[in-house]
């Protein structure tokens, strides 16, 4: 199977303060990981560190290098992270999936141009394509955000909490969106919720200081204790959702 | 009319109608880069960081517009470098360059032996006093801008709007941001030229804001707001030269008429 990312023994600390102490994880091709953990946990720094933003004070992190044209990775950003009040439409949001390992020149050629016109219907925002992003619902943002992060056909996807402070029926459409697309891409999904993320996902990395990758979507209340990983198991009703095994309470 | 024609005799006129194209130009491309990507306050720290260059250069007997450019460029950077390295909080860093700058302005001028130059007119600015040597420098910094606008629109367009996907995608965003800050630089040195180092930031804004309360597309504000500017820079000429008062304070008073226009206007066509 082929490495895409592979995280040795890596630290960051900010400061003083170390956030991420040592930890090792290997993304291969197909996997679709759930990245769990409590808030100031370490998760949104271990995406920094994967996407570059941050560079390790120790151990080392190896991309893979693209052979094809695809990049190796596609990001979805919190989306409150994104200043809406930025002079630019739908459209010209999502080309910018295109400007990874382009030249500084960069002029977008008419099949990438179809090729956003694409995405933008598949993501249910082509009508709204020439609106300024500020217009758009937290939802919608949401979608043109997945769209430029599919756009190039990354062979990586990076979701950052896609789940917070959006629509449900977005919610829904992604989650059934995230299977299919799994058969070309791998996927790291991190989410505040564990309930929702279990059915879908492969396996399931507990981030707190440290990081325990458990091989298997199903996790129970004292492995999390064992990871070290305290949070909230959260059920809906509406969404689908794997029920924890049964396990028995020593009285 | 005959008597605007007349006015055109007189070089130093024909000089502030090319400042006020060349101004409206660079604050167009400048302004709309600094407004979109709030980093107005960053600006305010340049601005008043680069008195430091003018006092400087009046104290080594240098072109005082030289040395604001050389000091400008440097705080630029420096507040980058105070932020990254130093660990200070941005405004505060703003904060420090800009003071920093004033206070080492004041003292060399006060220092210069002799003739002190006037501090009002780089407090308040005077387009009738722009000399062809400004000129040559103004259309240099419209040159370099426009070509690097033109060359780079795209990377610097999402750079602006966002730079952890810049980054993440490998563009260099660190050196694109230092660029940039050089040029937003620059042109607010030789803006002071025109409406001084108090009113230069409201010909990089007061033009933007107006035009994005028509479009929301990068490229529309930037030639928006070079044709506002150049409008309330030239009518405020002709405002100054008529009611006989200085051109910085007329020059920002039309373009704050020409945004209350726009705002009522952008108000009407909801009523309409």
């Amino acid at each position: 199977m082929e490495h895409l990312i592979e995280i040795n023994e890596v630290s960051f600390a900010y400061d003083q303060e170390v956030i991420l102490d040592s930890v090792s994880l290997t993304i291969n091709d197909k996997d679709f990981i759930g990245v769990i953990g409590p808030n100031g946990g370490g998760k949104t720094t271990l995406l920094r560190l994967i996407l570059g933003t941050e560079i390790p004070q120790s151990g080392t992190i190896t991309t893979l290098e693209s052979t094809d044209k695809r990049p190796l990775i596609g990001y979805l950003p919190q989306y409150q992270k994104i200043d809406k009040s930025f002079p630019i439409n739908v459209f010209d949001v999502v080309r910018q999936g295109f400007l990874s390992g382009a030249g500084a020149l960069k002029r977008f050629s008419k099949e990438e141009n179809e090729k956003t016109a694409d995405i933008l219907r598949k993501v249910g925002m082509y009508e709204y394509r020439k609106r300024p992003i500020g217009e758009l619902s937290g939802g919608q943002m949401q979608r043109v955000f997945l769209g430029r992060a599919l756009v190039n056909e990354p062979r990586l996807l990076i979701l950052d909490e896609p789940n917070t402070y959006v629509d449900n029926q977005f919610e829904n459409d992604l989650y059934n969106m995230l299977t299919a697309l799994n058969e070309r891409m791998a996927i790291l999904l991190v989410s505040h919720d564990l309930g929702t993320i279990t059915s879908k996902v492969k396996s399931i990395a507990c981030v707190n200081r440290t990081l325990n990758h458990h091989m298997s979507n199903k996790i129970t209340a004292e492995q999390l204790n064992d990871y070290n990983c305290p949070i909230q198991i959260i059920s809906h009703g509406e969404i689908p959702h794997t029920v924890l095994p049964h396990h028995h309470h020593k009285h | 009319m005959n008597e605007l024609i007349a006015l055109f005799s007189y070089d130093f006129f024909t000089n502030a109608f090319l400042a006020a194209i060349l101004a409206s130009v660079t604050c167009g491309i400048a302004g709309s880069y600094i407004v979109s990507r709030r980093i107005v306050f960053i600006s305010g720290g340049i601005t008043h960081a680069s008195f430091g260059g003018v006092g400087i250069a009046y104290f080594m007997g240098l072109n005082p517009i030289l040395g604001a450019a050389v000091f400008g460029v440097l705080s630029a950077l420096g507040i980058q470098v105070l932020k990254d390295r130093g660990k200070v909080r941005e405004d505060s860093a703003i904060a420090i360059w800009w003071a920093f700058g004033m206070a080492v302005g004041i003292i060399c001028i006060a220092l210069t032996p002799g003739y002190t130059p006037n501090l009002m007119s780089f407090l308040f600015g005077n387009i009738l006093t722009v000399t062809h040597f400004d000129l040559y420098l103004f259309l240099g910094l419209a040159i370099a801008l426009i070509t690097f606008f033109s060359l780079f629109f795209n990377r610097i367009l999402y750079i602006a709007f966002d730079e952890d996907f810049a980054r993440a995608n490998h563009i260099p965003v660190r050196t694109f941001n230092a660029i940039l800050i050089s040029l937003v630089a620059l042109t607010i040195v030789l803006n002071i030229k025109v409406v001084g180092i108090i009113l230069v930031l409201s010909l990089l804004t007061i033009p933007q804001t107006a035009v994005n309360l028509f479009t929301k597309n990068f490229k529309q504000l930037i030639w928006g707001s070079s044709i506002v500017g150049f409008v309330g820079t030239f009518s405020g000429l002709l405002f100054s030269y008529y009611a006989d008062i200085p051109s910085g304070a007329a020059i920002i008073f039309t373009l704050v008429f020409l945004y209350v226009t726009f705002w009522v206007v952008s108000k009407l066509k909801y009523l309409l």
